[in-house]
């Protein structure tokens, strides 16, 4: 048995050590994914939190279908993806019809030279649709091979490749629009 | 050459996540997720809400059962009421 099939074995027979193991190895993966869907440290906390929960009473039904990296993953695509969701559901975007906009996100690790144009980088990912934003995340942020993120996205590798190739084209043409320098309109 | 100042800009934009570190999650987060585990509603604590709940379903059941009980004597009593009526209305019986 793999050494991290091992380990969730181990977690479901409610194993603290081998929790705590995952938990060392992972927890920077799932932390990354979910901060950059949720552009927030505390909603990304929140998401990770809630990620290692259901890791920890779902290991029991882990079948070894995929390997526990790409489980992992799926699980952290899905719990981000949902935490928007329901805090789309809950916010008040609209009052009066003006809309309130968030702060542009700065994300931690970013060099400190780079951080006004990652800004916008990640400004336009939020704007994406969702199958798009998590081909991006995963391959672009995560730096994961494409084959890895067709398996967590449980779809083929070509169906990934173009979900990549319409997600850098929209962010291009969405960063035309917030080019600094660009002639406004009289 | 705005054109490509501003493709050269995009591309930077691309390029900025080049060299960036993992950020590194709150330490005190793995307390958290155990104390989430940890929470357990004991099982007597379950007896009682169910019983509570079985409780509050029977009166009102009862309620409502006494409350169609008497609605029909009421409503056979109007029924008299309006025959009665009729009755005098029709007769004049005591005109």
């Amino acid at each position: 048995m793999k050494p991290e099939f091992q380990l969730l074995h181990r977690i479901a027979k409610k194993d603290s050590i081998a929790f705590r193991q995952l938990y060392e190895k992972y927890s920077a993966k799932v932390y990354n994914t979910a901060l950059s869907y949720a552009q927030s440290v505390e909603d990304a906390e929140e998401i990770t939190q809630d990620v290692f929960v259901k890791i920890h009473r779902s290991a029991s039904k882990f079948k070894g279908k995929s390997s526990v990296n790409t489980w992992i993953y799926r699980i952290a695509v899905n719990t981000s993806l949902d935490y928007l969701k329901r805090k789309k559901r809950l916010s008040i975007v609209k009052l009066n019809n003006i809309t309130v906009d968030k702060p542009d996100f700065e994300h931690p690790g970013v060099v400190l030279e780079k951080k006004e144009k990652a800004k916008a980088l990640f400004k336009v990912i939020d704007t994406l649709p969702e199958t798009q934003k998590t081909a991006f995340i995963l391959s672009f942020i995560e730096e994961l091979p494409r084959k890895e993120v067709a398996n967590i996205m449980q779809t083929s590798l070509k169906a990934t490749e173009s979900l990549l190739q319409r997600a850098k084209s929209n962010l291009r043409k969405k960063l035309e629009k917030e080019y600094p320098n660009r002639k406004r309109k009289k | 050459m705005k054109k490509n100042e501003k493709e050269q800009w995009i591309d930077d934009v691309f390029d900025s996540w080049q060299g960036s570190a993992r950020a590194v999650p709150n330490p005190d987060l793995f307390h958290r997720i155990e104390d989430q585990l940890s929470v357990v509603v004991p099982m007597r604590t379950w007896r009682i809400a169910s019983a509570a709940a079985a409780i509050l379903l029977l009166i009102n059941a009862f309620v409502i059962q006494q409350h169609f009980q008497n609605e029909r004597p009421m409503a056979e009593e109007q029924m008299q009421q309006n025959s009665y009526s009729n009755l005098i209305s029709n007769y004049n019986i005591y005109e």
